[in-house]
């Protein structure tokens, strides 16, 4: 077998390459968008502009548009700061949810997560994601810790999509039993 | 219960070595949409299921790569505390060659590591930084130049 590229990054010949492509295939609204739906953080407009690859009012024009629609939201301030809006895309995985699934189909991926929620209980001995003890990392086995970091990482995923499931559910009902309306995601 | 002390204290200032965040869904879907519109690319894909996601699933265009390839993907992680793992796996028959950009907590190696190929070994020190986009992209660079190598070595 051959070597290859060895170390972690690309060697000069490659390094850009994709980059340069996402610039030339997409406006700058559509990378202004790119970037903050991968932000959870507040940052500047001419933070965002830097990952873009835009000038500073371009981004600002697109981050006004965004958070008209609700996708960003917006921090006044000296400067004023932005990051994606949580809640917009919460709701939109609800709707997607209530809308694609039967109500038995919700309750019944609901039985699923509370079982696997009390497995992950068993297995840290902690009644949630929250209150495992720090101690739980202390092991210097590589292998180890990538394992019960992402057990943990997957009991919070699993919490959150559980409160999801039970508001699709809640959605689901209110609109009259089981949605035959399949739309396509 | 207190931990032992720790060393690297410069390079974790702000005591958050445990922190472990949710499978941040939006940005795993941006990463997901921008890596198939990369000529690498042939699918991405959420798994086990698109309703309840424990990963993104990009599937490499083999028909890129010598024959002997079989099959290539990149599976991807990304939590919202902007920890993350991208996996490349390239299969040959019941071979596998293999290597991980990871961010995560680990007592002792950097934050950011990659574990090498062939076999994703023992992880040494990565550059890449938490930006979503920066790390996709530096990551298809690289499996450009390991399509160059492998086609220019046959």
């Amino acid at each position: 077998m051959t070597d290859g590229p060895s170390g972690p990054t690309p060697s000069d010949s490659h390094a850009g390459e994709s980059e340069r492509r996402w610039c030339e295939e997409r406006t700058t609204f559509q990378r202004v968008y790119d970037v903050i739906t991968g932000t959870t953080d507040y940052a500047t407009a001419s933070e965002v502009a830097e990952e873009a690859d835009c000038s500073d009012d371009g981004a600002r024009d697109a981050l006004a548009q965004l958070v008209e629609m609700g996708i960003a939201e917006r921090r006044d301030g000296r400067p004023a700061t932005y990051r994606r809006n949580d809640s917009y895309f919460r709701w939109k995985r609800v709707e997607a949810l209530a809308t694609n699934n039967s109500v038995a189909d919700l309750r019944a991926k609901i039985d699923e997560l509370v079982a696997e929620d009390e497995r992950l209980g068993e297995r840290f001995d902690a009644p949630g994601p929250d209150a495992v003890s720090p101690a739980t990392f202390e092991t210097s086995d590589h292998d180890e810790i990538h394992d019960r970091w992402d057990a943990l990482a997957r009991w919070r995923t699993l919490r959150r999509d559980l409160e999801l499931f039970q508001r699709a559910a809640h959605r689901a009902e209110r609109r009259g039993g089981d949605a035959d309306d399949v739309a396509s995601a | 219960m207190t931990g032992p002390p720790r060393d690297d204290d410069a390079t974790s200032g702000d005591d958050d070595s445990t922190s472990t965040g949710e499978l941040d869904v939006p940005t795993l879907r941006t990463v997901g949409r921008r890596a198939a519109s990369h000529p690498l690319v042939a699918s991405w894909e959420f798994r086990p299921t698109s309703t309840s996601p424990r990963e993104l699933e990009l599937r490499i265009d083999a028909n890129g790569y010598p024959r002997d390839v079989d099959d290539v993907r990149l599976d991807v992680h990304w939590f919202t505390t902007d920890d993350y793992y991208f996996h490349y796996v390239e299969t040959r028959g019941d071979e596998r060659y293999q290597c991980r950009w990871d961010r995560h907590p680990k007592t002792d190696a950097p934050r950011a590591h990659f574990h090498p190929p062939p076999d994703a070994g023992t992880a040494m020190e990565s550059p890449l930084g938490t930006h979503h986009l920066d790390v996709l992209f530096t990551v298809l660079d690289w499996i450009s130049e390991r399509v160059e190598s492998l086609h220019s070595s046959d």
